[in-house]
């Protein structure tokens, strides 16, 4: 095989594609925008529970309360009129726990009688518990403040004062493992994960106009061989992936300040990716005979990358599904990429990912050659 | 009438044409069930919080660390959503969380500290609202350390753990929807959005063919054929949008609700895909450019207001942007429909909105794709 011809055919790709200043913004602009978004949402749910306050009582103590639970960062606030609003809204799962402070609510809270609260969620639910467990907290501390007010006949918020202590010193680390991998990381490396496969499938188009025109036949006239406009044909593709890779990556770090870890790491997962998507992508191009039947497969992928993790993380789906999706490509390279950018862990904790999608990498690669040669030079 | 002929025919020829590659037929139909069934599992339900909090103290202040881990008593009753241990040391603890076994670490300081010595709370910085909680269950455990020390020197015995307020659980008078119901419609919705490619694809087809070009030689106006175009996606997108729910509806226990006013808010919507499919279909010049505009149309109405991204995780203009777009109108109208009976009445108002955008996009879609028919 002659390198020179391999080069010369992938670079003509490359040239043509780099002329479509839509496929462009696209390749790149794209995953940006959406995991910025999936990647909002997915920090959100994760740092933060949403959750709904009515306070039928508009007296000072009853405000404090809810004032002091809008100031949790654990808690998402959003304040409704009534407890059939709150009702509604968990019904929707807009939120997942809603706090009533009753009528009587000032009245009682400074006497020994006491006031319930109540808390409305779905009972069954972590995120019901977790919220109801930070609501309990705040409760919890403005009872402290109440006992000592009434005992001690203080003010309120002098009581509150005297009875709170030294901040709490809250030290983040960077793990060597993490059971969920969460935001703005993750999301890049899942969008990047997605659109590397994507852009593979549109440029299945460009593969089917090519046979459809006789171009690549006509190559065969010359004394070009079938294998090397074959290899020119993945190598062009695999280079626009690999452009595609290298704007995304450090776009990640300067737009979201994503934390790649090795680079080694995540460049070998994301091109062993590219290789495996550009082979796939060869293979649908060589049996595709319609721009519909292409348009189909646009549908397939579209579910290849929700069953392989790239819209949120594989731990949210129950086990059945996390090992279907280990079936995909996908998974492996988000799995391999989450890892990296959510712990400390070296190349050696990615191997497994690694492994699996170079060998992928292999057999696609050879499996286009071999049986898709003929096809394509048709 | 002729024209009406005309139409049939061409609709028919197109549905042929789709029909002969069962393939694509299947996947056309397969990928949103299968998408939908996914998404149900994945956002449908609340996020499962499930952490284990490593607390450390020595001996003298273990009962400070019992009170704390008493102050989460509803945690520890659910199914492992907090997790307690303890262990001897700090650096254990550092260990545990950066081997990830635990989400946080409370660290209490000893008996014989300096006054003030805070309550160190080390975190999985992956884990932030785990770090939060056990920050708040130190910074509560510190007040009521506090308070109790305040009461006893003015003489006054206190019962800690007992104060005016009471927090009661209470369960909602209906159930929550459940995932299929909440994230079923959000799927259909895109792949509605995916199937604006059907018209834009076949347009571009034909005018790369020449196919175009020849149809214009008979007595038929570009409006006969854009039309057979959009007639064949609102088929289709009905089809899928049909076998969504009907799937989900018979594998799982998801109850829609009133489906004469689901049908009207879809099919609604499918005029608005339809009139979106004539614009990409004039915007894009080239198979790539073409490729990149439908994506971004459904990627990008998706995220906007197609709820893929749970609305109740994003800021809250998010919600005001879904609100004023057609999917974001009618998913939120649908729901309505599952969640409080609402009827056909109900949803007339979203109805006649996302038919307003129907009518622009399809109006400045047709005048583009006229040019591109005739040219």
């Amino acid at each position: 095989m002659r390198v020179g011809r391999v080069l010369t055919i992938a670079l003509a790709f490359v040239r043509r594609q780099g002329r479509e200043p839509v496929g462009v913004f696209f390749m790149v602009f794209a995953p940006l925008m959406l995991a910025f978004v999936f990647g909002l949402g997915d920090k959100r749910a994760n740092d933060s529970v949403p959750i709904a306050i009515v306070r039928e009582d508009d007296g000072p103590l009853a405000r404090d309360l809810a004032e002091l639970i809008d100031d949790r960062p654990e808690l998402r606030v959003r304040n409704f009129d009534s407890r059939a609003d709150v009702e509604d809204a968990i019904r929707r799962s807009d939120v997942y726990a809603g706090v009533v402070i009753g009528r009587d609510y000032d009245e009682r809270a400074l006497s020994t009688t006491g006031e319930p609260i109540e808390v409305i969620g779905n009972q069954s639910s972590s995120a019901f518990t977790a919220a109801s467990a930070a609501i309990a907290l705040v409760v919890d501390r403005e009872n402290q403040a109440l006992t000592m007010a009434r005992e001690l006949d203080l003010d309120v918020d002098d009581a509150r004062e005297r009875a709170g202590g030294p901040p709490v010193e809250v030290v983040r680390i960077t793990a060597h493992e993490t059971k969920r991998a969460t935001g703005l990381g993750r999301a890049t490396a899942g969008m990047l994960i997605y659109f590397v496969f994507d852009t593979s499938m549109f440029h299945c188009s460009a593969l089917l106009a090519e046979r459809r025109l006789g171009v690549v036949a006509r190559m065969t006239t010359t004394a070009t061989r079938n294998s090397e406009i074959v290899a020119g044909e993945i190598l062009g593709r695999l280079m626009m992936a690999v452009v595609q890779i290298a704007l995304v990556i450090p776009a990640g770090i300067l737009l979201f300040g994503v934390r790649w870890g090795d680079p080694f790491g995540v460049v070998a997962i994301a091109v062993s990716f590219a290789i495996v998507s550009t082979g796939i992508g060869v293979a649908i191009g060589c049996r595709a005979n319609t721009e519909l039947s292409l348009f189909a497969r646009t549908g397939l992928a579209a579910v290849a990358a929700l069953l392989g993790g790239c819209f949120f993380a594989l731990s949210v789906v129950p086990d059945w599904l996390r090992i279907a999706g280990h079936v995909t490509p996908h998974a492996w390279a988000v799995d391999g990429l989450s890892r990296m950018v959510s712990t400390d862990a070296g190349v050696g904790a990615i191997a497994t990912p690694l492994i699996v999608l170079m060998s992928a990498s292999v057999v696609v690669t050879a499996l286009v050659v071999v049986r898709f040669q003929r096809a394509l030079v048709r | 009438m002729r024209l009406l002929r005309f139409l049939v025919v061409m609709v028919r020829r197109e549905l042929r044409q789709l029909a002969r590659d069962p393939v694509a037929l299947i996947l056309t139909l397969v990928a949103p069930v299968a998408a939908a069934a996914i998404a149900s599992a994945a956002f449908g339900s609340p996020p499962r919080v499930e952490a284990t909090v490593v607390g450390v103290a020595s001996d003298l202040r273990l009962g400070d660390l019992s009170v704390l881990i008493d102050m989460l008593p509803a945690a520890a009753d659910a199914d492992g959503t907090l997790a307690w241990e303890i262990v001897a040391d700090e650096q254990r603890a550092r260990d545990m969380v950066e081997a990830g076994h635990a989400e946080a670490a409370v660290i209490l300081p000893p008996i014989g500290a300096p006054a003030g010595s805070p309550i160190k709370v080390v975190a999985n910085r992956n884990a932030e609202l785990v770090a939060e909680l056990a920050s708040s269950g130190a910074e509560a455990l510190t007040m009521r350390v506090r308070a109790v020390a305040a009461l006893e020197a003015a003489g006054i015995a206190s019962v800690p753990g007992i104060g005016p307020i009471e927090v009661r659980l209470v369960s909602p008078d209906r159930e929550p929807l459940s995932g299929t119901e909440l994230y079923g419609p959000a799927i259909a919705v895109f792949f509605m959005f995916l199937t604006a490619g059907f018209v834009a694809r076949g347009l571009q087809e034909e005018r790369t063919l020449g196919t175009l070009g020849r149809l214009r030689t008979i007595p038929i106006g570009s409006a006969t054929i854009v039309t057979a175009k959009v007639v064949t996606m609102l088929i289709v997108a009905c089809v899928e949008f049909a076998t969504v729910f009907v799937t989900i509806g018979i594998f799982s226990d998801a109850q829609w609700g009133n489906l004469g006013a689901i049908a009207a808010v879809a099919l609604a919507l499918a005029l608005v895909v339809g009139a979106l499919a004539l614009l990409i279909a004039s915007f894009a010049a080239t198979a790539i450019g073409l490729h990149a505009l439908e994506a971004g149309v459904a990627f990008g109405f998706a995220a906007l207001g197609g709820y893929i991204v749970p609305l109740q995780n994003l800021p809250d203009a998010a919600r005001t942007v879904a609100a004023a777009l057609p999917n974001g109108i009618a998913i939120g109208a649908m729901r309505d429909i599952t969640a409080n009976d609402a009827g056909g009445g109900d949803v007339t108002a979203a109805v006649l909105l996302i038919l307003v955008f129907a009518g622009v996009f399809g109006g400045i879609g047709y005048a583009r794709v006229r040019r591109v028919v005739e040219a």
